[in-house]
C-alpha cells in the first residue's frame, strides 16, 4: 500500500515536472505578433495600423508591411493605440519604510535596490497605469542619500526585474534634510556638505592616480565606499539627482554642478523656470512632479516653460506622494499647461530613460529594445482611456 | 554730374544717419543727473550739480560741469541725491528653513558661507531697494562661536553671481553668549544630545577661538612643509583652517559680536593675543571701554537698536544699552556703521540712523555710517560707498532730507539702471 502511494507521488512529481520543463520551454520560444493598432514609437513617429513583432523578451521588428511568420502567436489590435510602458523618473513605490537611513547625513553607500519589496497590489494599480519601469530611489532625508536602481514592475527573479543598480546618485535639499538634531541644521550647512565631499572625492581620486602611476614607492590609499561612489558622480559615471524646488536652491545647484563639472537631474524643481536660462546652459535635466505639489498655474506652466528654454524634461509622480498609476495623468495636466503633446510622452517614456542611462533596453518601440509594451483603448491623455493589456519582457503582465 | 552729387549726397546722408542712429543706441547707457543737492559723503555737499553716468559708472560729479552730446538729462529740480546705502543682516526669512541662519552642529564653521542663503527671487531684497539700500552685507547668525563668511551683494540681479560683489569680505563670529544657547552639559540633556557639548559658559566660548587658532597655526607649518604632513587633515578641518589662516595673517576682518563689557573684552584679548583685524559688532556697552576702541582703532557696526535681548541663558544683557552709544564712540573718533542686523527689517535702516541723531550723532556721520563706513571696512570701497568718479552709479534721489522721516525716496539707480521709480509704483 506504502510502496503504491509512492509510486503515484513520484508519477505526479514526473508529471508536474514535465509540464514545468514544456511551460518553460514555451516561454523560451515565446513569438508573438501585435497587428493593426496605432503605434507610437515615441522615437520614430507614429504608424498606423502596425505590426510589432516580438521574439522572447525583445521586439525584433516594427513596421507597416511584415510578414508575420507561421509560429507566431497573433494578437489583434485594431482600434486600439499602442505605447511602450512608461517610466516613472522619480518613485519610492514598493519601499517606503525603509529608504531612509537618517543617522548621519551623508550615506552614498546605501544602495536603494536593497530597499525594493513590492507588494501586488501595489504591482497591479501601477500597471493599470501604464507604468512598466520605475526609478527607485532613496527618500530625501539625508544630504547625500544613496545610489538609484532602475525596476521593471514585473519579472519573476530579482535580477529579471533589476535593469540597472546605478541609475544615479540622490541628494536632498530644500528643508527635508536639516529638520534633525545632526549635521547639517541649515542650508548653509548642506552646501558645505555638498561641496566638502565632492572635494574629498577629488583628493582621493588624485592619491589612487598618484599611487597607479608611480611602480613603487607610493603608499596604497585606504579604500573607501563612500569615496568611490563619489568619484564615479565626479567622472560622470553616475548622474546626480538633487531634490530640490525653489529657485534659489536650483541657483545653488547650478553652481555645485559647474564647480565639478556633474551630470546633473533635478528632481521636482517647481519653480526651476525662473532658472530656465542657467539650466539650459549647463545641460541639467529637470524632472517635473509631483503635481499634487503644485500650488499654482505657475508652477503647472513649469514644464512647457523649461521646454522652450531648452531643458530636457521628464515627468514624476514621486509616488506614493501621487498614486503610481496618475504618471499618465500628470504628464497630461502639463501638456494641459504648454508642454507639446509630443514632448509629453517623451518625458514619461524615453527621457526618463536616457536620464537614468538605460535608453538601450526601454524607452520606446524600438527593435532591439525590450518588448514593454502597452495595448490602450485611447490616447493616455485623454482620461478615459484605460490600458487593455501590457507586455513586459514580452510577456502579458497585466489585462483588463 | 547729377550723378557725382547724388553719391556726394547720399554718403552725406549715410554718415548722419549713421551718427544720428549711434547716438540713439548709446543713449540708454549715458545720461546725466541734473540739479538737486549732491550728497557725495566722502567730498561735501555739491548743489546744483551734475553727475555724469556711462556704462553704469560713474564718469564725474561736479558744479560745472558741460553735459556732453548723446547724454539723457534726468532733472532733480530740488531733489536730494545720496549714494545707495548699504546695510549688513542676517540673512533671515520667513516660512522657510527653520533655522537659515547658523550652522548649529559644530561651535566653529568658519567654511560655512552666508551667500548660500541668498535667493534673488526673495522679495524683502526688492523692498530694500524702495528703501533706497543697494547694497546687503550678508552674515550667518550668532549661534556659532565662529559662523562663517560675510559677503557683500547688490540687492539686484536675477542669479547670485550677478548681485556679487564680494564672496569673502569678512569671517562672523560671537564672544557673547549667543554661542551657548541651547547647548547644555550632558547631566541636563543626556550625553548623546548633539548639543551636549562646549560652550556652556564665556570661557568655553573663548577657549574655542583659542583652540582654533592654536590649530591654525600647525595647520599653517604643515601647509609650509607640504606633502604627508596634510595628510592628517579631513577636508573640512582643511577650509575651516585655511579660512583661519587668513585671518592670522589679517587678510580677512572678524566680525565679533557681543554686547556686554565682560564679552567685548575677550574680543580685545583674542586681537592682543593673535593679531587679529578686529570689527566689533553689536556692542551696547562699547561707550564704557570708548578710550580702549579709539585707541586701537576698531571700526564698530552698531544695531539692532529697538532689540535688546534681556535673558539669554540666565546671564542678564541688554540691561546697560544707551541709545547714546553711537554718538559716544563716534566723538572718540571711532569708525561707525549702522545695521538693521534683519533682512524684513532692513527699510528701517535711515529710521535708525535718524534716531542716534535725535541721541547726539552728527548727521554727517549717520550717513557715513550707512554708506562709506561699511563699504571701506568691508572692503569694497572702491565700487559703493559715495559718489565719486569711478564707482558703480548707485545713486538714491530723495524728496527731502533723507533723514527726515517724511522724506520718500523717489528714484533708485543701481549699476546706472533705474530699478525703482516711485511714480511708475504709483500708477
Amino acid at each position: 500500500m506504502i510502496k503504491r502511494s509512492i509510486i503515484i507521488f513520484k508519477i505526479v512529481i514526473f508529471v508536474i515536472l514535465l509540464y514545468s520543463v514544456t511551460i518553460g520551454i514555451a516561454g523560451e520560444g515565446n513569438k508573438i505578433a501585435i497587428k493593426g493598432g496605432k503605434i507610437y514609437t515615441i522615437t520614430n513617429g507614429i504608424i498606423d495600423k502596425g505590426i510589432i513583432l516580438i521574439d522572447g523578451q525583445k521586439i525584433t521588428a516594427v513596421g507597416k508591411d511584415i510578414a508575420i511568420p507561421p509560429e507566431y502567436k497573433v494578437i489583434d489590435a485594431s482600434g486600439l493605440m499602442v505605447f511602450p510602458g512608461f517610466i516613472d523618473n522619480h518613485s519610492h513605490l514598493g519601499g517606503l519604510n525603509d529608504i531612509n537611513e537618517m543617522v548621519e547625513s551623508y550615506t552614498p553607500e546605501m544602495l536603494a535596490v536593497d530597499a525594493w519589496n513590492l507588494y501586488e497590489d501595489e504591482l497591479k494599480s501601477a500597471l493599470s497605469g501604464g507604468v512598466t519601469t520605475i526609478i527607485f530611489t532613496p527618500g530625501s532625508g539625508n544630504v547625500i542619500c544613496g545610489v538609484d536602481c532602475a525596476i521593471k514592475l514585473a519579472g519573476k527573479t530579482f535580477e529579471e526585474a533589476v535593469i540597472s543598480k546605478t541609475a544615479g546618485l540622490k541628494f536632498a535639499l530644500e528643508f527635508n534634510p536639516v529638520r534633525n538634531a545632526r549635521y547639517p541644521t541649515s542650508k548653509m550647512g548642506v552646501i558645505a556638505l555638498i561641496e566638502d565631499k565632492f572635494d574629498e572625492a577629488l583628493l582621493y581620486k588624485e592619491k589612487w592616480e598618484v599611487y597607479k602611476n608611480q611602480s613603487n614607492g607610493a603608499e596604497k590609499p585606504e579604500y573607501d565606499e563612500r569615496l568611490e561612489i563619489m568619484v564615479k558622480a565626479l567622472n560622470g559615471d553616475l548622474i546626480c539627482r538633487f531634490h530640490v524646488a525653489s529657485p534659489s536652491d536650483v541657483y545653488l545647484i547650478t553652481r555645485i554642478v559647474k564647480k565639478y563639472n556633474l551630470k546633473a537631474n533635478l528632481i521636482h524643481g517647481h519653480y526651476a523656470w525662473k532658472m530656465a536660462k542657467e539650466l539650459a546652459e549647463n545641460n541639467i535635466a529637470v524632472s517635473c512632479g509631483s503635481i499634487t505639489f503644485y500650488k499654482d498655474d505657475r508652477t503647472l506652466r513649469n514644464a512647457g516653460k523649461l521646454f522652450e528654454a531648452g531643458v530636457f524634461i521628464s515627468i514624476n509622480t514621486d509616488a506614493p506622494v501621487m498614486e503610481q498609476q496618475y504618471l499618465a495623468l500628470s504628464a497630461a495636466m502639463v501638456v494641459k499647461y504648454g508642454l507639446p503633446e509630443e514632448e509629453g510622452l517623451k518625458a514619461i517614456t524615453i527621457n526618463s530613460a536616457k536620464i537614468a542611462g538605460i535608453d538601450d533596453r526601454v524607452g520606446s518601440i524600438e527593435v532591439g529594445k525590450d518588448a514593454d509594451i502597452l495595448l490602450m483603448t485611447g490616447h493616455p491623455f485623454d482620461i478615459m482611456s484605460k490600458v487593455i493589456t501590457a507586455f513586459i519582457n514580452g510577456k502579458i503582465v497585466y489585462k483588463k | 554730374m547729377i550723378f557725382k552729387k547724388l553719391i556726394f549726397y547720399s554718403v552725406i546722408f549715410l554718415f548722419t544717419a549713421t551718427a544720428i542712429l549711434n547716438g540713439s543706441i548709446k543713449e540708454g547707457k549715458k545720461f546725466a543727473i541734473k540739479g538737486g543737492k549732491i550728497y557725495t559723503i566722502t567730498n561735501g555737499i555739491i548743489e546744483n550739480g551734475v553727475i555724469l553716468i556711462e556704462d553704469g559708472k560713474i564718469r564725474s560729479v561736479g558744479r560745472n560741469i558741460e553735459i556732453p552730446y548723446g547724454y539723457e538729462i534726468i532733472d532733480a529740480g530740488d531733489k536730494i541725491i545720496l549714494p545707495g546705502l548699504i546695510d549688513f543682516t542676517l540673512p533671515f526669512y520667513f516660512g522657510s528653513n527653520p533655522s537659515v541662519n547658523d550652522e548649529q552642529y559644530e561651535e566653529a564653521t568658519p567654511r560655512i558661507k552666508a551667500l548660500d542663503t541668498v535667493d534673488p527671487f526673495n522679495w524683502y531684497y526688492k523692498r530694500n531697494l524702495h528703501a533706497g539700500i543697494t547694497t546687503v552685507l550678508v552674515s550667518p547668525g550668532n549661534r556659532n562661536v565662529i559662523g562663517g563668511i560675510i559677503s557683500a551683494v547688490k540687492v539686484v540681479g536675477s542669479t547670485v553671481d550677478k548681485m556679487m560683489i564680494k564672496d569673502k569680505a569678512g569671517l562672523k563670529g560671537t564672544t557673547g553668549m549667543d554661542a551657548l544657547q541651547g547647548n547644555a552639559n550632558a547631566r541636563m540633556t543626556g550625553p548623546t544630545d548633539i548639543y551636549a557639548r562646549r560652550p556652556t559658559s564665556r570661557m568655553g566660548v573663548a577657549w574655542v577661538w583659542r583652540d582654533n587658532f592654536y590649530k591654525t597655526k600647525k595647520f599653517a607649518e604643515n601647509v609650509n612643509k607640504g606633502g604627508e604632513a596634510l595628510n592628517g587633515y579631513s577636508i573640512e578641518e582643511r577650509k575651516n583652517y585655511t579660512i583661519l589662516k587668513d585671518v592670522l595673517e589679517k587678510e580677512l576682518p572678524v566680525i565679533i559680536n557681543s554686547r556686554k563689557i565682560g564679552d567685548l573684552k575677550i574680543a580685545l584679548r583674542l586681537q592682543d593675543e593673535f593679531g587679529i583685524d578686529l570689527i566689533l559688532a553689536e556692542c551696547e556697552e562699547g561707550y564704557k571701554i570708548v578710550d580702549e576702541i579709539a585707541q586701537r582703532d576698531i571700526p564698530v557696526i552698531i544695531g539692532p537698536l529697538f532689540f535688546y535681548p534681556r535673558n539669554i541663558n540666565e546671564r542678564f544683557e541688554g540691561e546697560h544699552a544707551k541709545l547714546n552709544n553711537a554718538a559716544v564712540l563716534a566723538k572718540a573718533g571711532v569708525k561707525l556703521v549702522l545695521r538693521t542686523g534683519l533682512l524684513p527689517d532692513s527699510r528701517n535702516l535711515l529710521t535708525y540712523a535718524a534716531f542716534l541723531v535725535k541721541y547726539g550723532l552728527k548727521e554727517e556721520e549717520a550717513l557715513k555710517a550707512v554708506t562709506i563706513n561699511p563699504a571701506e571696512i568691508f572692503g569694497i570701497a572702491d565700487r559703493v560707498g559715495s559718489i565719486e568718479a569711478g564707482k558703480d552709479a548707485d545713486l538714491v534721489i530723495f524728496n527731502g532730507e533723507p533723514l527726515d522721516f517724511l522724506s520718500k525716496v523717489e528714484k533708485v539707480f543701481v549699476n546706472g539702471k533705474i530699478e525703482f521709480d516711485l511714480k511708475k509704483k504709483k500708477e
